[in-house]
Parts: C-alpha cells; structure tokens; sequence
C-alpha cells in the first residue's frame, strides 16, 4: 500500500509550472514569493506535527539556481539549518541533480 | 489739536506701512514675473530643435557587404561602436543603416544590430533602413523576420523564428517557454520542455537585469532571438544585452585587486571565480550553470562576445578583440547532438 504523505507542496501545480528568478523585483513566481506563499507555512505545519515536507520540483518548466536558493536558504533562515534537513524531503526526478543541489544551498546558508 | 494732530500721524504711518507692503508685494511680484520669464525662455530653448539643418542631424550608417558575427566580428563590432559613441551625440536624432550593398548577413549579427535600433528608438530617435538590393539577402532578411520591425510590413503569422524578444527590467520566464517548445519541436519533432535550457534562459535575463546596467536610470533591456533551420533540424539563438558587459562589470566589483587580462577575467568568471557582489555564498552561479549546460551537452558552439573578449567554449579559446563591444552577446544551437 502506498502511503501518502499529507505534508506535501509541488512547486508546478502549488505554486508555478514556471517559476521565476530570485526576488520580488525580479518579476513574478520569484523564488521569494515562493517561500512567502507556499514554502514557509508548508513546512511550519509539517514541523508542528513532527514530520517531514515533501517538496516535489517536477513537472515545471525548469528553475533558475536562484529561486531555489532564496526559497530554502530563507527557510533556513527562519527555522534553522539542523531543523530544515531534518524535516525536509526533496523529490526531483527529471533533474535528480537538484536534490544535491537544493541539499548544498541548505548546508552552505548562513 | 494734539490729539487730531496725533491721530493725523497715526494715519500717516498706517498709510506708509500700507504703501510699503504694497511695494514689497509689487517688488515680489516683479521678481516671480522676471523669474517665470526666464523659466518660459529656458523652456522655449529646450523645446526648440537643437538642430536646424537636418543633414546634421541624421546620421547614415552604411553596412558593409558582409555584416556577420561568424565571419567578421571585428567588422560587426566596429559598426556597433560607432554607432554607438554617435547615439550618445544629442545633435543627432535620425539613424539611417544602410543595407543597400549587404550580401552575407548572420543571426547574430542582425540580433546585435536590432537590440541596437532598439536601443535607437528607445531614446527618442529615428530609425530608418535601406533594405539589400541583393535578393538572397533581401530574402535571408525576410526569413529571420528582421524586416517586421520597420514600418509598412506585414509580418509572417507562420513564421518559426523568432527575431526577437525583448525585456525591460524583469525576468520574463513565461515567455521563453513556447520559444523553447518550438524549438525542441523542430530539433527532435516533439513540442516538449527543456528545463536546462529555461535555467540557462532565466540565468542569462538574470544577469542582464540585475548586473549588466551599472547605471541604473538606463532601461535595462536584453533580446532573444532564434532562427529555425527546419531541413538541418538545427536552432540557433541569440542573446544580448547593450550593457557594460561582464568583464567590465567585474572589474568595477572587484577595483583594483584584479590583475589579469580580460581575457583571464571572462574564462575564469564562467568556473565561478568572481561570484556575488553581496559575497554570500550560495549566489552568483548564473555563469557556472551557463556553461555547464554547455559541459552537459545541453546546448552546442556556445560563444560569449562581452567588451573585447570572444570566448568560445567549443575550442575553449579567448580572443582578444579590436573592437570592444559595450554589452554582452551570446550564441548557441540546439540540434539533435544535444541532450
């Protein structure tokens, strides 16, 4: 049986099949507007129940380095690194270097 | 008699008070009047033009017989410099280019040379072009669609290639993806996404918007074109920015630390050597994903123009140019050795 998580965003239905650039002022489906919209509450629920956010990146148009980058390392920011790779999953099939990727911006923000 | 007398002076004085406020009031007045005068006449010159005789104001630019980045940058260069320096001349409110004698024109080079009558056009000026009185050429110029920005055309509606797209300060994402499905529809037959080659796009509008344009009242602008070659099942794009170009915005981050050709400077900016201007981290990757979609096969024969470097990253050679280009051009194609 197939167990679902119920803690779960996909970028391209959730949020944009075509995600943007880093900021606000860089024009729409921003990596910030992101965290604002969807990741940031995505991930304090799954924290308040003790799970884990599963954050699906296919089936959009493709990603700039830095909507991701803004996106987690804001998380990181305001949850602190240990707490986010302890709670967060990420699910890349058709570019499974982003998964390492999105790992590094997490390790290496400050 | 001493009371009347005193009143009478009370009066006088109130009268003197009176007639000063009322000179200063008029003195007031006529200053504000000599100051509005002045303010019309300034406004009068400004709106006069500044030239009368229109043989100086228009400037004709005569494009040689061949205008192609592939087979003389120098000489695309150099038209595009003077050009350039004459645009930055007030006096001069007409751009005439032209075209009569072209035989051999390129992508690339129309690519730089529209992003130019653009720019032209973006600050008040005319733009007019004398279309090749060769046929091959006149017919190469109707393919790529150069001809639908000038006036009294009809543009192609079936047309595949798109001549060019422009950005003004922002990041324009949606619309590089059906530039990207028609592509990947003629390169492998299947109208379907290339997320490598949308993040290369997003990175290089990216760059153009949020460093090329040191001086920030410019309008920021950047241009995309590609050109289909449905019988090779081969796209070729174009992107370029008329901004300081990437070695010279380097060089202002860094000041004088730098010691290194330009040269040095570009190849190594593409292996991630000189990041962020915030220094943080994580940012600045926009030129190290450009060139390893090159690295991944993503796209082919990718060639950076910026300020006087040319750098190809098929043969990994930089060359040094005669002639500095004020911006940064790229170009590349996809076909079907690509991944």
């Amino acid at each position: 049986m197939q167990v679902v998580n119920k803690h779960s965003i996909k970028v391209s239905t959730d949020f944009s099949p075509t995600p943007g650039a880093r900021v606000y002022e860089d024009g729409d489906d921003s990596g910030q507007e992101f965290y604002d919209r969807c990741l940031k509450a995505a991930f304090q629920a799954a924290l308040d129940e003790n799970e884990t956010l599963v954050v699906d990146l296919d089936d959009t148009e493709g990603y700039a380095t830095s909507f991701l980058d803004e996106a987690f390392v804001r998380l990181v920011r305001d949850f602190g690194k240990d707490i986010v790779l302890d709670h967060i999953e990420i699910i890349s099939f058709e570019e499974p270097d982003w998964i390492e990727e999105v790992k590094s911006y997490i390790n290496e923000a400050e | 008699m001493a009371r009347r007398n005193k009143s009478k002076g009370r009066i006088k004085i109130i009268q003197l008070k009176a007639l000063k406020n009322d000179r200063k009031f008029k003195r007031y007045t006529k200053n504000q009047n000599r100051f509005h005068r002045r303010r019309l006449k300034k406004d009068k010159r400004a709106r006069a033009p500044q030239d009368a005789n229109p043989a100086i104001s228009i400037q004709t630019i005569k494009i040689p017989e061949t205008f192609s980045i592939s087979l003389d940058v120098e000489i695309v260069l150099s038209i595009i410099y003077n050009t350039k320096k004459l645009i930055e001349n007030k006096r001069f409110r007409q751009f005439n280019f032209d075209l009569s004698k072209t035989i051999v024109f390129d992508d690339g080079a129309a690519t730089i040379l529209l992003a130019l009558c653009y720019d032209i056009h973006n600050q008040n000026k005319k733009v007019m072009v004398k279309w090749p009185n060769d046929s091959e050429a006149k017919k190469y110029i109707d393919q790529i669609g150069f001809r639908k920005f000038f006036q009294g055309y009809i543009p192609d509606r079936d047309s595949l290639n798109e001549t060019l797209k422009k950005g003004k300060s922002t990041i324009l994402q949606r619309d590089t993806v059906p530039i990207i499905h028609r592509a990947m529809k003629t390169v492998f037959g299947q109208d379907k996404k290339n997320q490598s080659l949308q993040g290369m796009l997003i990175e290089l509008m990216t760059n153009s918007v949020n460093h090329a344009y040191l001086n920030t009242r410019r309008e920021k602008t950047w241009y995309i074109s590609t050109r289909h070659d449905t019988q090779n099942k081969k796209v070729e794009f174009c992107f370029v920015d008329n901004g300081e170009g990437n070695t010279n915005t380097i060089y202002v981050r860094m000041g004088k630390r730098l010691l290194m050709t330009r040269e040095e400077i570009l190849a190594r900016a593409f292996d991630g050597e000189f990041r962020s201007r915030t220094r943080e981290k994580n940012r600045g990757r926009g030129l190290i994903v450009i060139k390893n979609n090159f690295k991944k096969m993503t796209v082919r024969q990718l060639k950076v123009i910026t300020n006087d470097v040319l750098l190809d990253f098929e043969t990994g050679e930089t060359i040094k140019l005669k002639t500095p280009f004020s911006g940064t051009f790229y170009s590349w194609i996809l076909d079907q050795t690509c991944k």
